[in-house]
């Protein structure tokens, strides 16, 4: 199910406009959401950022993908505001609070918009012309493929146990950590192992200049999603700068 | 006269930390365009061989290599992994740990790309290596997403894209099942017709493997011992002195007491079974039931069902409709605890199943959760470990034996607790000649102390020399319940 989560948003039938941008528009896309939500001191506006970016999620095909985090965020920032007015008797403890989230709210659903609609594949490329080393991003893109491979791993290991009889929840594997760490160990070592060897024997760490089967550029899309981003930010940062409250 | 590809002299090798060679004094030629096989039982010095060949050894495994390794007339030695990656392919035994990439047609450009090779030309060797294994079609597809065969062609396809004369696969269909292994088998018939690749194959599946083989290499205790035709292989006394699987499968069962005759007694009953997972793969309607004391090979290709049914008789799956009962316990409310008591199941992969710091207490754990004296445990335990030959290395640490003595302590873990009913789930992938005749040996053993056997596998060999009784199964559903005398006659298997 996790499984299907992760890597659903990868296959090709999942496209919207967003998944289009090159990464390194939504790596800017970020940047200029983060300064933005910085500077931002009116509580109306932050929550215009917010739902603004909300609005991306949609038009990304992601907003189901990221609810459950969402429901959390939006589900804590009420019980602490709540909390803060019960306990101090004034609003403007609330009020910082819920800029607090806000902001968080805001960013987070920025780095959602990337991490969702990027294949680690792409990322790795557009953070390799941002000169990242490339055994970094190859670390990570792999890192990413084997995901599923490691619930797998622990799932099974978890089955393993049961079927000796034992019983186990969390807290006995917390509390005892051998019968998950020893045998999920030994596989990992002998799964880097033959990763190790298979990448290699694929040409892995030739002195090459390495070139991509899909190079990245930008398009027409990427110059008027930034362009609309920087707008909406002036926009916001001029309103913000106008005293509205 | 074909040109030699491959020369190796007098090559003996020795892992670090190794006191004996893995390989010792090795001469072999192999000519551009030949096919050959390499067989031996585990731990003869086969993997070790072809680590040689694409420079594995001496760079990535270090150890003392002694006499020359030549390929494509460059030394091994003198050159790195990835330089030999232009000129030796390599194909591992694990599809899960050879693919790096989320799409398949970007796995396949991997290779190339790592050698800076231009975008145009990388387009079409992407797109002439997808057509050697027929996946044009799935290039855009997740890898995560594709059959175990079809991850096995991928890494096939992601060798051919860095346009190697040399192919060597190691083992690649020891987690097929026999479809799988059979679109393997293909790929490399057509490479041999069509291309003037040198292909080194080691496998244990001599049956398919023998029917394309120009040469078979039999190895034991890291030397060469016979370099002859594939002929060579139907010479049964040979095999059998080195531990190889015949290709010509004698599928003979033993003969066994007849069950039928005895009054019904069941341990497990399955009754209109439905299952189904959130992919959207479903069991349906499975109705078997399997009697005290009987022996029975669920089979079916991968994806049937076969293991989702298994996990019905533990509790780790619950019965979304229909109930199954462990001898006469509803599994749907039961813990799994409860009924591991009554049917062991053992999992593929030995490796995920230890826990311990020795073999001893590997057994022991289970008990010591019981209200039982010290006593009663050593006793216990000391049974199963002679049963199973593993009284002797009662002190080792579990993750130190080798792979078939693995595969006997989860056996013996299981056994301890003295169930009813024992379930394997595919107990000899990858296994040679020699450590399946001694699993049947101890199989039959244990079924002769009148242990309830259940074998899940691909394999007609293990199942024919076992099991009284055949379960079928395909798309979620029985298609066959059978004595096993009818499927071996069954032509489609």
């Amino acid at each position: 199910m996790f499984r299907a989560e992760v890597f659903e948003r990868f296959s090709t039938t999942k496209k919207s406009p967003i998944h289009e941008l090159d990464p390194r528009t939504k790596l800017g896309f970020i940047f200029i959401v983060m300064l933005v939500s910085i500077k931002l001191q009116s509580l109306g506006l932050l929550i215009t950022l917010a739902l603004s970016l909300l609005l991306c999620l949609r038009i990304s095909k992601i907003l189901k993908e990221s609810s459950r985090l969402l429901v959390f965020l939006i589900g804590t920032s009420i019980f602490v505001c709540v909390t803060c007015f019960i306990y101090s008797h004034s609003l403007e403890w609330s009020i910082q609070t819920a800029k607090f989230f806000a902001r968080t709210s805001a960013m987070t659903t920025a780095g959602f918009l990337l991490a969702l609609t990027t294949s680690p594949n792409d990322l790795a490329k557009s953070l390799e012309s941002l000169k990242v080393p490339s055994p970094i991003t190859f670390v990570f893109t792999t890192a990413m493929r084997f995901i599923p491979t490691l619930i797998k791993e622990v799932k099974t290991i978890l089955d393993s146990i049961k079927l000796r009889g034992l019983e186990v929840c969390w807290k006995d594997v917390l509390k005892n950590p051998r019968f998950i760490f020893i045998p999920l160990t030994i596989r990992m070592i002998s799964l880097s192992d033959e990763l190790a060897m298979a990448a290699e024997s694929r040409g892995f760490g030739s002195s090459s200049r390495r070139t991509s089967l899909r190079e990245l550029k930008f398009g027409k899309g990427d110059y008027i999603f930034l362009l609309i981003t920087v707008i909406f930010s002036m926009a916001l940062l001029i309103a913000d700068n106008g005293g509205i409250p | 006269m074909m040109s030699r590809t491959i020369v190796m002299e007098t090559v003996t090798y020795t892992y670090p930390n190794a006191d004996e060679p893995a390989l010792e004094n090795v001469d072999l030629e192999i000519k551009r365009g030949e096919f050959v096989l390499i067989v031996g039982r585990s731990g003869c010095g086969k993997s070790t061989l072809a680590r040689c060949l694409n420079g594995l050894i001496p760079h990535f495994f270090e150890g003392n290599l002694e006499g020359k390794v030549i390929v494509e007339g460059k030394d091994v030695r003198e050159h790195s992994v990835y330089e030999l990656a232009k000129h030796v392919g390599m194909v591992f035994q694990n599809p899960e740990s050879q693919l790096f990439t989320i799409a398949v047609e970007n796995e396949v450009a991997f290779g190339p790309e790592n050698f800076g090779v231009p975008k145009e030309d990388l387009r079409k060797r992407v797109n002439w290596a997808l057509e050697c294994v027929k996946m044009s079609e799935l290039r855009l597809k997740p890898v995560f997403e594709l059959s175990d065969g079809q991850k096995q062609r991928v890494a096939v396809a992601s060798n051919l894209s860095m346009l190697p004369n040399i192919l060597v696969l190691d083992e690649p269909t020891s987690n097929l099942d026999p479809k799988g292994s059979q679109e393997v088998f293909d790929i490399l018939k057509d490479l041999k017709e069509k291309t003037d690749k040198t292909i080194v194959l080691i496998e244990h599946r001599t049956k398919f493997a023998s029917k394309y083989a120009d040469r078979v290499i039999i190895m034991d205790s890291g030397e060469i011992k016979y370099d002859d035709s594939p002929e060579i292989l139907f010479k049964h006394q040979i095999l059998e002195n080195f531990g190889i699987r015949s290709p010509e499968i004698k599928l003979s069962p033993l003969s066994s007491p007849k069950l039928k005759e005895e009054p019904f007694d069941p341990v497990i009953e399955v009754k209109n079974l439905h299952y189904s997972y959130e992919s959207g793969f479903s069991i349906q309607g499975v109705n078997m039931s399997v009697q005290k004391g009987e022996s029975i090979g669920i089979m079916g290709p991968n994806g049937s069902g076969k293991t989702t049914l298994i996990k019905h008789f533990v509790g780790l799956l619950k019965p979304i409709k229909g109930k199954v009962f462990v001898c006469g316990i509803d599994t749907q409310n039961a813990k799994v605890s409860k009924l591991a008591e009554k049917v062991a199941l053992i999992l593929q992969n030995p490796n995920h199943q230890l826990f311990m710091n020795t073999v001893y207490d590997e057994v022991a754990v289970s008990l010591r959760t019981e209200r039982l004296s010290k006593e009663e445990i050593e006793k216990r335990v000391e049974k199963v470990l002679k049963i199973m030959d593993l009284w002797e290395l009662k002190d080792r640490h579990p993750h130190s034996l080798s792979e078939g003595q693995k595969q006997r302590l989860t056996i013996a873990s299981a056994l301890v607790k003295e169930p009813n009913v024992l379930v394997l789930d595919e107990p000899t992938s990858g296994m040679d000649g020699h450590h399946l005749n001694l699993l049947i040996d101890k199989l039959n053993e244990l079924k002769r102390k009148g242990l309830t056997l259940i074998l899940v596998s691909h394999d007609l060999e293990v199942i024919s020399k076992v099991c009284d009784r055949t379960v079928l199964l395909d798309n979620g559903g029985i298609i066959a319940d059978r004595p096993i005398e009818e499927t071996l006659i069954d032509k489609d298997l």
